[in-house]
């Protein structure tokens, strides 16, 4: 059968399935009422006079907050005729020369009269460039007239000078002098034109396309997983006509099917918006980038669903996923919004990020020089982790048919894994590049974010096919050498990016041993918690291993430093001798006791759980 | 289809075997029961059948086809039903099985005549509608059943098809799959309920510790294993006088000729008793003759045949022996 054949006929149960019924009607339903909402809300947040969608807009950078449009209008900004009528009233009162009146209306027209007569005080007197000098005069004339005296040229003590270099400033001046100290009353409108409504409509499609595809359609995907492995229903499907990439094709294209038809309606909008008001390159690169990094997320989520789907139930696992891609989301709009040369990288690395930053880019948001980095060429980083994205999801795909049609006892073979590692390099090298003063925090900070995914390649590695926990054989010295081969391969990458010569790690034997065991140890770890069963025993020792590992890389990087300073500073071998001699006695025993348990585990599987057989 | 299995063992650490050198053939349109105390490897063997678990030795053929590893073109032609096999809770009768009848590419023209059809093959027309979820357990395995039957396939391996199903959706499982004999499948049936498969299947093989201890044809399998067990019925009618012979008397005449009483009753107006008598028919004759000369009104006596359950027991005492 061709291939894209193969494909649809595959998706096609399952689509079905997720669709089935008055489910597909409902769902179309929300589907067009999300879209209504999307557009209802982007007029509402654009044109709305509200204090929560102006507060929206000040923050969105689409809109001067209201004192500051005041001081630059020489306005009064009310929020409703009655309160327009008062500040007339107010200001017809005090030119009638009448003192304030102390409430509302009086307090701001008396703020406005001081801060207009400041600034003409200010502009009255001193040096002034030689274009300004009438518009001086004028402010001087203006101020007598308003204070009834007379007010002489040049400098007065105690009066700062104006300042006649800022455009703003001397336009503000200038209200103030042809308004002769009236100021403006005016109800407030929302500055934004009607075609800013489209612009709204399109930000918050993209932001609920970014949503759907890197929240939603993650933990759908991974709570489906986990519920066809809880309730075994996987067993009939491996049994049937589909192969292994199919039925994990269909398996994905089932809960894709809810979030596309959901997500459908809001990307029209946001190309729609973006093609009218925004730029289109950019919305196109936040599809692209939603597209590879939810495709990423979903086959994680999947895997995850996969592996803890058994011993756990599928809500727990539904709401752990959430509650992770959630504080990552969180964590990349945030890198987004403070987005700087130093951290642009990280776009390669969050696809949370990288989509906030096009959005933002698609639609003008944020302030050019810093918020949202509009001004930052983040071109490389995105494409980067688009495309990386994209090998790891693909990686995922071949992983999770293995695992479905369980034509194999391990996830990933070698090769793959390889491809792997190398993406999830190049990813972590792009999120934080070398740095020419400060060699180690680069290739020291990348190995120790390297380890986790690299671990989890590794536990892909290792066969955990549909055999009994305790029958498992797995060949732990062919493992570790991968793990620490791809942390060689690293560490090589780095020394072409950086110079071997700044690497003090190579220099130093105890250096090069910290860094060993934590490789070794994070490599046995890996394969413990992916081979053999846990207990609640040793998921405590795991703890304890996970904490003696963060100390070894603590103490590696300690180490790796230059002759000269490690004289200088004279570092203990184990660091908690420092503390106690007997805490440094401990360390030193579970150096020695974590690889060896670890070890044990995993050679003698049935040691930690029972044989079982069917 | 016919299956071959030959030399067939599946371990999953390379000491322990869930079965092991396991040679059996499957004629075409048999339905082969196998039978096993718990552990035996059934179920890793209906398995490795399914194509779902790879063998570690040894090969299976389908029609003189080895499978290849993940073979969803031999798959389309097996409906297997693995054990504990759980439903969509969510879905109808009618969903579920259009759903797997697509997973089984079913051509589209096909499938709605094919879904009706097990629906009302296996009673479930009221149900067609109504979430798997509510639905009873005899009627949840039912679905299941009908599930592997709806792409009609050229084998059909269950695996402790009767699990949840009361009398009568037993005795309709057994008219179903004497129909789909008819229809030229071949049936692979696991069961502990041995009288399950005592009329039904006609080729058995009965597994113990991961080893087959014996297969064949069940006839041939019963008369060989028969030899050794003699079980007489007899039925008696009652004394015509008071104080006459009854089955009292008999059961004296019979224990004098070392006859073990298994089992006596009341059937149709006459007395009955089974009795097992060592020592072939020669000892019957005798006993009978003693029994008409004592004045006990025999009717008749008729030698029981061995089910295979005395079968199974049989084997399990030699194997212990």
């Amino acid at each position: 059968m061709p291939r894209v054949l193969s494909i649809r006929s595959a998706a096609r149960p399952f689509v079905a399935r997720a669709l089935r019924g008055p489910r597909g009607r409902r769902l179309l339903g929300l589907s067009v009422l999300l879209a209504a909402l999307s557009a209802v809300l982007g007029t509402w947040l654009a044109l709305g006079t509200g204090e929560f969608e102006r507060e929206l807009r000040v923050a969105l950078e689409l809109e001067e907050s209201r004192h500051v449009q005041e001081q630059d209008r020489f306005a009064l900004i009310a929020d409703s005729e009655e309160e327009a009528a008062a500040l007339r009233a107010e200001v017809a009162r005090r030119f009638a020369g009448h003192p304030m009146a102390y409430d509302d209306a009086g307090y701001r027209v008396s703020n406005a009269l001081e801060t207009a007569e400041s600034r003409l005080r200010r502009a009255a007197y001193g040096e002034v460039p030689r274009a300004h000098r009438a518009l001086q005069r004028d402010a001087r004339l203006a101020l007598e007239a308003w204070s009834k005296v007379h007010v002489d040229a040049g400098s007065v003590y105690g009066v700062p000078d104006y300042n006649w270099y800022d455009p703003g400033e001397v336009v503000a001046l200038q209200t103030v002098v042809e308004r002769a100290m009236s100021p403006a009353i005016e109800v407030y409108a929302s500055p934004l034109a009607p075609l800013d409504a489209l612009r709204m409509t399109g930000v918050l499609a993209g932001g609920a396309l970014l949503l759907l595809l890197l929240l939603a359609a993650p933990v759908l995907a991974g709570t489906q997983m986990a519920q066809e492995t809880h309730e075994n229903t996987l067993q009939p499907l491996a049994g049937s006509a589909l192969r292994a990439q199919e039925l994990a094709l269909g398996l994905t294209a089932g809960p894709l099917a809810v979030i596309g038809v959901l997500a459908a309606p809001q990307l029209a909008l946001l190309l729609a918006a973006a093609a009218a008001v925004g730029h289109f390159g950019a919305a196109l690169a936040l599809v692209a980038v939603v597209l590879a990094g939810g495709a990423f997320l979903v086959m994680l989520g999947q895997l995850a669903g996969l592996a803890l789907g058994k011993v756990r139930s599928p809500g727990l696992v539904g709401g752990g996923l959430a509650a992770i891609l959630g504080v990552l989301g969180g964590v990349g709009v945030a890198l987004a919004a403070e987005l700087s040369h130093r951290t642009a990288g990280t776009l390669a690395l969050l696809p949370q990020a990288a989509a906030s930053h096009s959005l933002a880019q698609a639609f003008g948001l944020g302030d050019p020089a810093q918020g949202f980095g509009a001004a930052l060429d983040t071109t490389v980083p995105v494409v980067v982790g688009a495309v990386g994205m994209l090998t790891l999801a693909l990686l995922g795909l071949r992983a999770l048919a293995r695992r479905v049609g369980n034509t194999s006892l391990v996830s990933l073979r070698r090769g793959e894994a390889l491809v792997g590692a190398l993406v999830a390099m190049v990813l972590v090298s792009t999120a934080n590049p070398p740095h020419e003063w400060r060699a180690e925090e680069f290739y020291l900070l990348n190995l120790g974010l390297l380890s986790i995914p690299l671990a989890i390649l590794l536990m892909m590695r290792a066969p955990t096919g549909d055999v009994p926990p305790a029958m498992r054989r797995t060949p732990v010295g062919s493992l570790v050498g991968e793990f620490v081969g791809w942390a060689g391969l690293y560490l090589l990458l780095a020394a072409v990016l950086v110079g071997d010569e700044t690497m003090w790690l190579f220099r130093h034997p105890l250096a090069l041993l910290h860094a060993a065991w934590f490789l070794v140890v994070a490599a046995l770890l890996a394969l413990r918690v992916a081979v053999a069963p846990m207990t609640f025993a040793s998921r405590l020792w795991a703890g304890v291993c996970a904490a003696m590992l963060a100390v070894a890389f603590g103490q590696t990087v300690v180490w790796a430093r230059p002759a000269e300073e490690l004289f200088f500073r004279n570092p203990h071998v184990f660091v908690f001798t420092g503390l106690s001699p007997l805490l440094g006695l401990v360390q030193a025993v579970l150096t020695v006791a974590v690889p060896w348990t670890l070890l044990r585990a995993l050679r003698r599987p049935a040691s930690v759980a029972p044989v079982t057989l069917e | 289809m016919r299956i071959d299995l030959r030399n067939l063992g599946k371990t999953y650490d390379g000491d322990r075997w869930a079965i092991r050198g396991l040679d059996l053939t499957v004629p075409s349109g048999s339905i082969c029961g196998l039978i096993g105390p718990n552990g035996a490897g059934k179920s890793t063997t209906l398995r490795m059948l399914a194509t779902v678990m790879q063998p570690t030795e040894g090969e299976i053929r389908f029609d003189g086809r080895a499978p290849e590893i993940d073979d969803a073109e031999l798959r389309r032609s097996i409906g297997f039903l693995g054990d504990g096999n759980p439903l969509y809770k969510h879905m109808s009768p009618a969903e579920y099985l259009r759903f797997f009848g697509e997973c089984f590419r079913v051509p589209d023209k096909e499938l709605d005549a094919a879904v009706e059809d097990m629906l009302v093959t296996f009673d479930l027309v009221d149900k067609r509608d109504a979430p798997a979820g509510a639905l009873s357990k005899g009627m949840r395995q039912r679905l299941l059943i009908a599930r592997c039957l709806l792409h009609k396939p050229k084998l059909l391996i269950l695996d402790e098809p009767a699990d949840g199903l009361d009398p009568r959706g037993r005795s309709d499982l057994r008219a179903i799959l004497q129909r789909t004999r008819e229809r030229g499948t071949t049936v692979l049936i696991s069961s502990h309920i041995l009288r399950e498969l005592d009329d039904l299947c006609d080729q058995l093989a009965i597994l113990q510790q991961g080893k087959l201890v014996v297969a064949g044809d069940v006839a041939d399998i019963i008369e060989r294993y028969e030899v050794r067990r003699f079980v007489y019925e007899l039925r008696l009618l009652p004394p015509t006088s008071e104080g006459g012979a009854g089955s009292e008397r008999a059961r004296e005449v019979l224990v004098q000729h070392r006859a073990l009483i298994e089992a006596s009753g009341f059937e149709d107006g006459c007395e009955t008793i089974t009795a097992q008598i060592p020592g072939g028919e020669d000892r019957m004759a005798d006993a009978l003759a003693a029994l008409v000369a004592a004045g006990v009104r025999v009717v008749t006596c008729s030698r029981v045949r061995s089910r295979l359950e005395d079968v199974y027991h049989r084997l399990s005492e030699d194997r212990v022996n």
